[in-house]
């Protein structure tokens, strides 16, 4: 007994181990990766000023989708913001998602909007739309309004791209704040590329505690709250260090659900957004590279290095509880819808890197990481292992994450430096010291909630909950 | 090797009491290794913000003294420009940083002005031998360099040997690749397309954006017979003569284009509705009729457009049965269209469309 | 002195027609986006306005609605980087004065100004 039992231990042990040497290795190449990426992007930066030639030629219309649900505090302010988007040629579908407040009257009395019989098609099946407006005073002449029934935010954005008229979309938060030139930059992958493009995404920054008015940051502040001054540094590792390294193998998985663009027709033929998960945003790039890989068509997907879009981050631990929880789940489900793509030479860089590599270090990391304590405060308690031991070890992994966060921390200070009071950066170390004493283990108990909610059935938003799902599946 | 691992590892475990267990010392000497590192990092962080504080106080600086010494230049009768401008010289382009710094805002103010005022810059310029920094990066090994230095000399209209440039056509990095292709029209005294003849990629539609304004507003010779491009090999190639055609209203090679309706490249057919359809080519349209039913989707919408512009309801409707019950995107653009030429008959268009819709699904 | 308001929020543009236009006489007034260009709007009275069309809280095309709504009098100079027909023949359908793209002359520009402040 006591002799397999130690095995197991052993065996045990190792497997962590080898685990964790993994997740460092993979880390340490994806600084590499980045930190090229970033170089060849700062030196790629001309004397030229291409925005103005940009806003005056002639590029591809893009219709902007952005989902309303209980918005009506903010919603003619965000529309506003919207509007003045510097862009060349777009138009703006808001698409009311059956709101149970005064969202769609505010909409209409402040811009003067009117019903009209508008031809559309339901190219991917969604809730019935109730109207679509479009305003009476020519200063709003592209300005868009649907009215439908509720069914969640991806089938919010279905609605839209069935009803808006451009061949590229824009799917954009409506309450989240974009950058002047935004559209200008994150159009440009479409535009510079030999093969098809399919969709390009930028860098969400966060918004907390910034001046922002009228739609516009006008001052970068860091977080007051720790809660969200640890997203920072989140934020920072995942876009500095993931995704830019991830573009630049062409495995990029995730094109954030706050702004990201898309080619219409190749979204539709993937069949849109997916309503029966909560990681839509994950799951329609899987499918759309997916789809292009299957029928063989070289393609693309464009990531732009700049701050683009700057987005509200939860502020209190209930709500941030919810979004990983969340997030958790989107991950877990698009895993599961794609588990084919997972180890299959056949999907290149797709199958034998990014799937294999969100499985492992993005949906079990916290699985094994909370695994793992329990195991060693298991042995701990049995006597089977030293306290030098498991000090140690805790140290080690603290020590990583800690360099892991401030190696990003240099990485912003190298490319774009946002944060520019001096007092700002030593905020953010501190906080990479605290971040996996204070936050880590509770985002890592949030996603474990969530895989305990995911295999119980559970499927809601949370707070955001948005009426029972249909479970009309599609393909 | 094997040998001097394990001896060195020996002499670092050396430091470690006796008693303790392997896994315990690589985990102490891995802490210490990731905090050496995070306290290296933290340093660098410092000192980079430091160098950046100062870099950016000195680009400031520099800046503002130019905007005022521009200005009074180009605006101010009464301003001692011979002393003045030698005396900026003498003091404020002595470093790379400052001569860099100028460049650009000689370049920025460039591109906002033109006429007299723009050609008074460029003899600045040529004044303060920024020309001469610029060929030396021109020759610099790395790439940004030579793009920033192709850019920078092309906008000031500088001429180097041509032989120097031709070679950055095709060169590997992007950016080098389309500032070489600028250089080519702004300082061409006429075909300043030649150069599409050598490019052993196909143009992309930013290159193509950028190809067009220095056609427009930056070459000043006569504008080439963009029907020459239609034979080229490389698709992207006719597809951007075909747009220019139209673009720079060159009716006379209306004939070129219809040839091109039979292309077997859809992007190339596209291209050529558009165009034939820019130039108001009225001509077309029973062809274009004709062929809807064989085309792409992507062929069929252009026509619609097309048809948009140049043609009546009537011709529309030539197109109605050609279109079949599935193209729902089609339908919508065919009744968004038949609205348009019969504003008064809206709701008629609008209900005939839902019985459509309703008949089918 | 007349009075002119810029609009217009690329620096080295704003420093070089201030510089310009106050050389030739006017006093110039700076706003450097469209919600500060119709604060002053509201505030005083100006001869002349001259205006870019990307700016950032309110639109040029805003702006040009509201003034042509509510001080006719007030003429309008367009400078932008549109050279795309339909955005100029929008301008002067809402019934602006003068439409000047961008890069400009500004020997031109302090001309066209001169004319229509006389």
């Amino acid at each position: 007994m006591g002799i397999t039992f130690d095995d197991i231990a052993d065996i045990a042990s190792w497997l962590f181990l080898v685990y964790g040497i993994l997740i460092c290795l993979g880390y340490l190449f994806s600084a590499i990766f980045s930190i090229f990426e970033i170089r060849d992007y700062k030196r790629s930066n001309n004397y030229r000023d291409e925005i103005a030639l940009l806003q005056a030629s002639e590029l591809p219309p893009v219709s902007i989708l952005a989902p309303a649900y209980n918005e009506g505090l903010n919603i003619v302010e965000n529309v506003r913001s919207l509007l003045t988007i510097n862009y060349p040629n777009f138009e703006i579908v808001i698409i009311n998602d059956g709101s149970k407040d005064d969202t769609m009257q505010r909409l209409i009395d402040e811009y003067d909007l009117e019903k009209q019989d508008y031809l559309f098609h339901y190219f991917i099946k969604t809730k019935t739309i109730r109207g679509v407006y479009k305003s009476k005073n020519t200063a709003f002449k592209n300005l868009l309004v649907i009215d439908k029934e509720n069914g969640g935010k991806a089938d919010a954005l279905n609605t839209g791209i069935n009803v808006c008229s451009n061949d590229i979309i824009c799917c954009i938060d409506v309450d989240c704040i974009l950058e002047y030139d935004a559209m200008l930059k994150l159009i440009k992958p479409f535009l510079n590329n030999r093969k098809k493009v399919i969709a390009s995404g930028g860098v969400i920054r966060v918004a907390n505690s910034c001046v922002i008015e009228d739609g516009r940051i006008l001052e970068v502040r860091l977080p007051e709250k720790f809660v969200a001054r640890v997203q920072v540094i989140e934020y920072f590792r995942a876009f500095l260090m993931g995704r830019m390294a991830w573009s630049r193998v062409d495995g990029l998985l995730l094109i954030s659900g706050a702004f990201g663009m898309f080619d219409k027709q190749i979204a539709i033929e993937a069949g849109g957004y997916n309503h029966n998960t909560v990681g839509e945003d994950m799951e329609l790039l899987v499918r759309m590279r997916r789809m292009m890989r299957e029928k063989n068509i070289p393609y693309k997907v464009g990531f732009v290095p700049d701050p683009l879009c700057w987005t509200e981050v939860p502020q209190s631990w209930e709500i941030l509880k919810r979004q990983r929880n969340r997030w958790t789940r989107g991950t877990a489900e698009t895993l599961l819808l794609h588990k084919k793509m997972i180890f299959n030479p056949k999907y290149g860089v797709l199958g034998l890197l990014s799937t294999p590599f969100w499985l492992f270090f993005e949906w079990m990391a916290p699985i094994i990481e909370f695994s793992g304590t329990i195991f060693f405060i298991f042995l701990l308690w049995n006597g089977l292992i030293s306290w030098k031991f498991f000090f140690t070890f805790l140290f080690v992994v603290y020590a990583f994450a800690v360099l892991f966060s401030i190696t990003a921390l240099f990485f912003e200070e190298y490319s774009f430096q946002q944060y520019k009071k001096p007092k700002y950066i030593f905020k953010l170390i501190g906080t990479a010291f605290l971040e996996p004493i204070v936050y880590h283990p509770f985002v890592m108990w949030a996603a474990v909630r969530g895989n305990w909610d995911l295999i119980i059935g559970k499927k809601s938003w949370g707070e955001m909950t948005r009426t029972g799902l249909s479970n009309s599946s599609k393909k | 090797m094997a040998v001097v691992f394990s001896i060195d590892l020996q002499w670092i475990f050396g430091y470690f009491p006796d008693d303790l267990p392997f896994v315990i010392m690589v985990n102490i000497m891995m802490t210490i290794i990731f905090f050496v590192f995070a306290v290296l990092f933290v340093g660098f962080i410092i000192l980079l913000r430091l160098y950046k504080i100062f870099r950016n106080r000195k680009k400031e600086e520099q800046r503002l003294l130019l905007e005022d010494i521009l200005n009074n230049f180009l605006f101010d009768e009464e301003f001692d420009s011979e002393n003045e401008l030698r005396k900026f010289r003498n003091e404020h382009l002595n470093t790379p940083l400052e001569i860099k710094i100028t460049i650009k805002e000689i370049l920025l103010f460039h591109s906002n002005i033109k006429g007299e005022s723009a050609t008074q810059l460029r003899d600045l310029f040529l004044q303060w031998n920024l020309d001469e920094f610029c060929k030396k990066q021109l020759a610099a090994r790395a790439w940004y360099s030579k793009s920033r230095a192709l850019f920078s000399l092309s906008e000031m209209l500088i001429l180097v040997e041509l032989e120097k440039i031709r070679p950055l056509l095709n060169h590997r990095q992007d950016e080098v690749r389309q500032q070489a292709q600028l250089y080519f029209i702004k300082l061409a005294e006429n075909d300043p397309l030649e150069f599409l003849d050598h490019l052993d990629k196909p143009l992309t539609l930013w290159e193509e954006i950028f190809i067009e304004d220095a056609l427009k507003n930056e070459y000043h010779g006569k504008i080439p017979d963009f029907s020459k491009l239609l034979q080229a090999s490389q698709n992207s190639v006719v597809e951007f003569g075909i747009r220019m055609i139209a673009k720079f209203n060159q009716f006379e090679n209306i004939s070129e284009l219809l040839p091109l309706l039979d292309h077997n490249s859809e992007e190339v057919r596209c291209e050529a509705v558009r165009s034939l359809s820019a130039l108001e080519h009225q001509e077309v349209i029973d062809t274009l009729i004709s062929i809807f039913g064989k085309e792409t989707n992507l062929v069929k919408k252009t026509i619609l457009d097309a048809i948009k512009h140049l043609g009546s309801y009537n011709d529309l409707i030539m197109l109605k049965d050609k279109i079949q019950d599935h193209e729902w995107d089609l339908k919508i653009k065919y009744y968004g269209i038949a609205q348009n030429f019969l504003p008064e008959q809206r709701q008629e268009i609008y209900n005939q469309y839902e019985k459509e819709k309703a008949l089918l699904l | 002195m007349k009075k002119i308001l810029v609009i217009e929020d690329n620096a080295m543009v704003i420093k070089s027609l201030q510089f310009k236009l106050t050389k030739d006489g006017y006093n110039v007034i700076i706003a450097p986006d469209g919600r500060e260009a119709m604060k002053l709007l509201k505030e005083d009275e100006y001869d002349l306005i001259l205006t870019d069309l990307n700016l950032p809280f309110v639109t040029g095309n805003e702006l040009i609605a509201y003034v042509k709504e509510n001080l006719s009098a007030v003429p309008i100079i367009v400078l932008s980087t549109s050279t795309q027909e339909s955005i100029i023949m929008d301008a002067f359908n809402m019934g602006v004065e003068d439409f000047i793209t961008k890069p400009f002359s500004p020997n031109e520009l302090s001309l066209r100004v001169r004319r229509l402040l006389s």
